[in-house]
């Protein structure tokens, strides 16, 4: 196998946004081209991540991107797999260079359904559910989020103000963050406060819907060496799968795709938990956080709750969870998210990180799944 | 024999719940699922339950998808079923407080609003 690196990103602001969904993407895509160094033409093959663009009325995305690209040549195809769409295009851009088929390969998430508004939005990821049990029976992504936190908090010492400690992180994280779409302090009575979503959680427990696209480049490291480029090492990729329903899980307060993927990266990686300097991680909802902390390995079960109150997942804290926001202030454009997780790991172990930056930070890994972690991938990158 | 989503339907009209036990290691599962999830077996023999068991966990919507405006709030539980498999479905219940952890539903329809529950003791 080759080794792969990650040699440019970019990013538009998240959030709701006047562009549609290839012009999101292009912009994203054109930042991710010029910080790598390269011409657009050096792009081999593109992964596009997407799961709504029928929503923005366009989907056969790749051709359309490429071709506002002015690189109609290069061929790609949409990756979607929910909301872990964008760490599994990069999974499957990682496995096409890693296997020698491309030395650069283009990766870009792009989401946009704001326009649609709260209603159309919740029915549209429904969709992501298994809808005969889940959807179709009335339940929102917020629903079985909640479903997991009541099982969480009857098993485990959590309250709703631990819940929303998660909130107030990472508020306060994004507020470093320019891009971010909701740059606002909270605290734990505002978050306790906020109209009621699907019991226990509230608003202020819920990510936002978003808009925006990341993209970054991938390519062989001799690609990058021969080339005289400068890149961020991917050390290790994961991938897992669970029951598509929540009723199928042995244990709703973990996610099982979490553990193979992380297992995976970290096998491949040669490194344990503890070697990760700040990890970007699926916090859709508050509760998504502190189970995947310890489904990563981070923490003991029932103990990432205790993590967050000690504030060691603060920025400045021993393992700074979510530097960037996460996807709670940063924002949640679907198909974006995944890549833009990337984004901030590339920003940060270059030392790009603005006001957020981790400081002397080498080592950080990347979690995201789709729907309730039905598909997840993990990833562990390294400053070479 | 296979079950089709048809048949898996018409029966939750009827509150029962059509299951496949595994004739090679037993396991029980919904008639949903096409081999044993626990061997792969395709050996399966159908089996019919009454659709009574206990709320594992549940939720209250309050901001609900398309077409469930004007149930909410409304509850979601899963279920599991006295057989040991789980299911879930749509419950009309107004507040957490109105459905403890492990109390007893039953599956009464399939309708507009999918799989739908009742508390055992109400009518």
């Amino acid at each position: 196998m080759n080794k792969v690196c990650v040699i440019g990103a970019g990013s538009t602001r998240y959030g709701k946004l006047s562009e549609g969904v290839v012009e999101l993407a292009v912009n994203a895509s054109r930042e991710a081209i010029k910080s790598a160094g390269i011409e657009a033409r050096d792009v081999q093959y593109a992964f596009i991540s997407n799961v709504f663009g029928v929503a923005d009325r366009q989907v056969h995305l790749a051709p359309v991107i490429m071709s506002d690209l002015g690189i109609a040549n290069v061929p790609g195809l949409t990756v979607e797999s929910a909301c872990g769409s964008g760490s599994i295009a990069f999974r499957e851009a990682y496995a096409n260079v890693a296997a020698g088929f491309y030395d650069v390969v283009l990766v870009v998430g792009v989401e946009k359904v704001t326009h649609t508004g709260t209603a159309r939005s919740t029915t549209l990821f429904s969709y992501c559910s298994d809808f005969f049990y889940e959807g179709g029976n009335g339940v929102s992504f917020p629903g079985l989020f909640a479903s997991m936190a009541r099982a969480y908090m009857h098993k485990y010492d959590a309250s709703e103000e631990d819940l929303a400690l998660v909130a107030v992180k990472n508020h306060e994280h994004g507020l470093l963050n320019p891009k971010a779409h909701i740059r606002k302090r909270i605290t734990v009575g505002d978050v306790l406060e906020s109209p009621p979503v699907a019991s226990p959680l509230k608003l202020l427990d819920c990510c936002p819907f978003s808009d925006g696209a990341s993209a970054v480049i991938l390519a062989s490291e001799e690609y990058a060496k021969s080339h005289h480029l400068e890149y961020v090492e991917v050390i290790g990729s994961g991938r897992g799968a669970s029951p598509a329903t929540l009723q199928d899980r042995e244990d709703i307060t973990t996610i099982p795709s979490t553990r193979a993927a992380a297992q995976q990266a970290f096998k491949q990686a040669k490194i344990e938990p503890k070697d990760v300097d700040f990890a970007e991680v699926h916090d859709c909802f508050t509760i998504a956080e502190i189970v995947d902390i310890e489904d990563l390995g981070f923490f003991p079960k029932g103990k990432g709750v205790e993590a967050v109150r000690q504030g060691i997942t603060k920025l400045g804290g021993d393992l700074p969870i979510n530097p960037s926001g996460g996807l709670k202030s940063k924002g949640h454009p679907i198909g974006a998210t995944g890549v833009g997780q990337v984004v901030e790991v590339y920003e940060q172990l270059l030392g790009r990180a603005g006001e957020r930056q981790v400081k002397g930070a080498e080592i950080a890994l990347t979690h995201n799944f789709g729907a309730t972690g039905a598909s997840c991938a993990v990833h562990i990158f390294r400053r070479p | 024999m296979s079950i089709s989503r048809e048949e898996f339907v018409a029966k939750l009209k009827e509150g029962k719940v059509l299951l496949y036990r595994c004739r090679r290691c037993n396991n029980l599962q919904l008639a949903t699922i096409v081999f044993c999830k626990k061997c792969n077996s395709d050996e399966l023999e159908v089996v019919e339950e009454k659709g009574e068991g206990r709320v594992v966990t549940f939720t209250i919507l309050y901001v609900p998808p398309e077409g469930y405006e004007k149930y909410a709030p409304y509850g979601w539980a899963v279920v599991r079923l006295d057989s040991g498999v789980n299911i879930s479905g749509f419950i009309d219940v107004k507040s957490a407080k109105d459905l403890p952890l492990n109390s007893r539903v039953k599956i009464v329809d399939y309708d507009g609003r999918g799989i739908v529950l009742k508390a055992e003791d109400s009518k």
